[in-house]
C-alpha cells in the first residue's frame, strides 16, 4: 500500500478580524491515507476535522505544516503540477444546496469542471455520470431546488466523479438526510468507491457510520488527534477519555452493542 | 367509567391522559382545493408517559404535534378531530384560551432555538416574561424563578448567564435555554421536535438524559418527535410511527422494536442498526410520497417489499396484540425463535 495523501504537522490558526484573538483550529496533526482504502476523521463540531479535510482539498491554506496529495504539495508545490490536483481528489459536501448555482440546471452542475466539450457530448456526459448515481437522464434538464435532498446528494457525487478522481473526501455526507436515506447514498459511495478503486476520506461525527464505512480512522479532539486506528477496537475499547465519551454517547437500538 | 370508550366514538377524553387526539386530520388550503397532510391520526399520552413519534421528514409527526399546541401554521387547518389537553376539549378553543394552557399545561422545544427564542431580548427576560403572562407574580420572584430553571436545566453560572442574548450562547446552552422558558411553569407534557437533530451526539446524550430527569422529577408526560429510532428507542415507553400523514404502528417501545409487524417500522429499524465494517448500510427504497401521490391502497405499498394485489385496498389500523396496532395487509412475519 502506498501513500496517496500526506500530512505532516498541519496547523491552522484563524485570527479575529479585528486583531486579538485567535483561535488554533487543527494543532499539528499529521496522518497518512493509502491508496484504495476508505479513511475516516471523527470528531465532534469544533474538532477540526472540516478544516483539516479543507486544507488536504486546497480550500484553506494551513499556517504552518505542509499536504501532499498524490506527490504534490498542495500548497507549495509548483503551479502547473498543483493544476492538475482537481483531477486526483474531489469533495462531497453536507448541504449539496449551497454548493450547487440554483441557477444552473443540473447537466451544467456536473459536468461544469470538464473543458472542450460540444454541447452534445457534454449533454451525453451528464446523462451518463447522472445514471451512474442511479438518476435518470431527465434530471439533466431540471433546477436543484426540483430535487429532494437525497437526489441532491447523488447529483454532488456525479459532479465529483466527472473529473474521474482518485480520492473523494466526503465530510458528513449524509448528515442532513433521513436516517432512511442515509444508507442508500452511503452504498453508493462504497460501491462507486470499489468499482473505480478509490481512495475515500469520509469526515464524520458519527462513530457507528465510520465504522461501517472505513477500515481507518482518527479521532479529532480540540484540533488535535487523539487516537487513531481501526474503528472496530476504537468502538469496543477507546482509549482516550474524549473518546471514550464519543462511543458512550452513541444512540443505540435495543440489543446493540 | 361509562364515559371512556374507543376512540371512534368518544368525544370526552380519558381521564389519565395529558394530550389525547382523536381522528385529526389536518389539510392545507390553497385557493379553494383542501390538500390532505394527515388523515385520521389517533394519539393518546397518559400522565408520566414518554412517547416517541417517529417517521420520515414529510410524514406529518411536526403538524400533529404543533395541532395539539393550537399552533398550527397559516394555510393549515385541522378539518375534522377532536383535541383534549389534560382532560379539558380545545377542539374549538378560542386562541384566548389556547394561550392560557400553552406554558403551564403544554410546552413545546423545537430543533432550531432560534425559532423560540427572540435574539433582541436576553434569554432571562424571555424566560420572565412567559412566567408573568401566566402568574402573578413580582418581577424579583420570576427572575428567581428563572435563574433557578435554567439552573436546573444544566446552565452553569445561570444569574450571570440571565443577562446573555441568544446569540452568546453556544448551541448546546441555546438548546438548554429553550428548555428552561418551556418547562418553567411546569406543564403537564412536553412536546420534544426532534430538539437534538442539530447537536453532536455527546450534547445529543446530555439534553436526552436532562428532559428526562426533569420530566421524571416534575411527573411531566414527554411526546419525543424524531426520525432517529435509535433515540427514541433509549428513552420512550411507547412509540407511534407516522407514515404518509397516518399512523402505521403503535406499541411498546421494546416489543415494537423488537418485533415491528410494518414494513416501514421494520426498514426504519434496518436503516438505523450498525454493522461491522464493509457490510452494506440498511435503507429504504425510494423516498416519502408527496401528499397528491398517496392513491387509493397502502400508502407504503410502493416502497414496500411484500407489496401485491390487496395493498391497492387501503388498509386500517387493526390491532395485533395488546397494545399495539398495525396498518398492514401483511404483516412482518414474527421470526422464529
Amino acid at each position: 500500500m502506498s501513500a496517496i495523501v500526506l500530512a505532516e504537522h498541519l496547523t491552522k490558526v484563524f485570527k479575529s478580524r479585528y486583531g486579538g484573538a485567535t483561535t488554533v483550529a487543527v494543532d499539528d496533526v499529521s496522518f497518512v491515507v493509502n491508496e484504495g482504502e476508505s479513511f475516516g476523521i471523527v470528531g465532534e463540531s469544533g474538532s477540526g476535522k472540516t478544516t483539516a479535510a479543507r486544507m488536504m482539498l486546497g480550500l484553506i491554506s494551513p499556517s504552518a505544516g505542509r499536504v501532499e496529495v498524490d506527490g504534490i504539495d498542495v500548497w507549495r508545490g509548483e503551479r502547473e503540477a498543483r493544476q492538475a490536483l482537481p483531477k486526483i481528489i474531489q469533495a462531497v459536501f453536507q448541504d449539496p444546496f449551497s454548493s450547487m448555482n440554483p441557477r444552473m440546471r443540473i447537466g451544467r452542475i456536473v459536468t461544469e469542471g470538464l473543458r472542450g466539450l460540444a454541447s452534445d457530448e457534454r449533454r451525453t456526459e451528464a446523462e451518463r455520470l447522472l445514471e451512474m448515481v442511479g438518476l435518470s437522464k431527465r434530471s439533466v434538464d431540471v433546477f436543484p431546488r426540483q430535487l429532494s435532498g437525497g437526489q441532491r446528494q447523488r447529483v454532488a457525487i456525479a459532479r465529483a466523479l466527472a473529473m474521474e478522481p482518485r480520492i473523494i473526501v466526503a465530510d458528513e455526507p449524509v448528515s442532513s438526510l433521513d436516517v432512511s436515506l442515509r444508507g442508500q447514498i452511503l452504498n453508493l459511495l462504497a460501491e462507486l468507491g470499489d468499482k473505480y478503486g478509490l481512495t475515500t476520506v469520509m469526515v464524520s461525527h458519527d462513530l457507528g457510520v465510520v465504522r461501517q464505512f472505513c477500515s481507518r480512522v482518527i479521532v479529532m479532539s480540540k484540533g488535535q488527534v487523539v487516537e487513531e486506528g481501526d474503528p472496530d477496537r476504537i468502538l469496543r475499547e477507546p482509549e482516550h477519555s474524549y473518546t471514550k465519551s464519543l462511543v458512550a454517547a452513541i444512540p443505540r437500538l435495543p440489543g446493540e452493542q | 367509567m361509562p364515559l371512556q370508550s374507543t376512540p371512534d366514538t368518544a368525544i370526552v377524553a380519558s381521564e389519565t391522559s395529558t394530550i389525547e387526539l382523536q381522528q385529526v386530520s389536518i389539510s392545507a388550503r390553497y385557493a379553494r382545493v383542501l390538500l390532505p397532510l394527515t388523515s385520521g391520526v389517533d394519539l393518546r399520552i397518559d400522565q408520566g408517559e414518554v412517547v416517541g413519534l417517529v417517521g420520515e421528514s414529510g410524514s406529518g409527526k411536526t403538524i400533529t404535534a404543533l395541532s395539539a399546541m393550537g399552533l398550527l401554521p397559516g394555510g393549515l387547518e385541522r378539518v375534522s378531530g377532536r383535541v383534549f389537553l389534560t382532560g379539558r376539549d380545545m377542539t374549538d378553543a378560542s386562541e384566548r384560551e389556547w394561550n392560557r394552557v400553552r406554558g403551564p399545561d403544554v410546552a413545546m422545544i423545537f430543533q432550531d432555538p432560534m425559532t423560540s427564542l427572540d435574539p433582541c431580548f436576553s434569554v432571562g427576560k424571555q424566560i420572565v416574561e412567559a412566567v408573568r403572562a401566566h402568574r402573578d407574580v413580582s418581577r424579583q420572584a420570576a427572575r428567581r424563578m428563572a435563574i433557578e430553571v435554567m439552573g436546573d436545566a444544566g446552565i452553569p453560572e445561570p444569574e450571570s448567564r440571565f443577562e446573555a442574548f441568544p446569540h452568546e450562547l453556544s448551541g448546546g446552552l441555546r438548546q438548554r435555554a429553550m428548555i428552561a422558558g418551556a418547562l418553567v411553569l411546569e406543564p403537564s407534557v412536553l412536546i420534544a421536535d426532534e430538539p437534538t437533530t442539530a447537536l453532536d451526539v455527546t450534547t445529543q446524550a446530555q439534553i436526552v438524559e436532562l428532559v428526562l430527569g426533569l420530566c421524571e422529577a416534575r411527573s411531566m408526560s414527554v411526546l419525543w418527535i424524531s426520525h432517529d429510532l435509535a433515540v427514541v428507542s433509549g428513552l420512550a415507553d411507547r412509540v407511534f410511527v407516522m407514515y404518509a400523514g397516518e399512523l402505521v404502528e403503535s406499541g411498546p417501545t421494546l416489543e415494537l422494536f423488537a418485533r415491528p409487524s410494518h414494513h416501514y417500522t421494520a426498514g426504519l429499524l434496518e436503516s438505523a442498526t450498525h454493522r461491522p465494517f464493509g457490510e452494506p448500510f440498511g435503507f429504504i427504497q425510494g423516498t416519502v410520497p408527496e401528499t397528491s401521490d398517496w392513491g387509493e391502497g397502502c400508502r407504503f405499498g410502493p416502497r414496500c417489499p411484500r407489496f401485491d394485489d390487496v395493498c391497492t385496498a387501503h388498509p386500517e389500523l387493526a390491532q395485533t396484540g395488546p397494545g399495539r396496532m398495525t396498518r398492514c395487509h401483511h404483516p412482518v412475519p414474527e421470526a422464529s425463535p
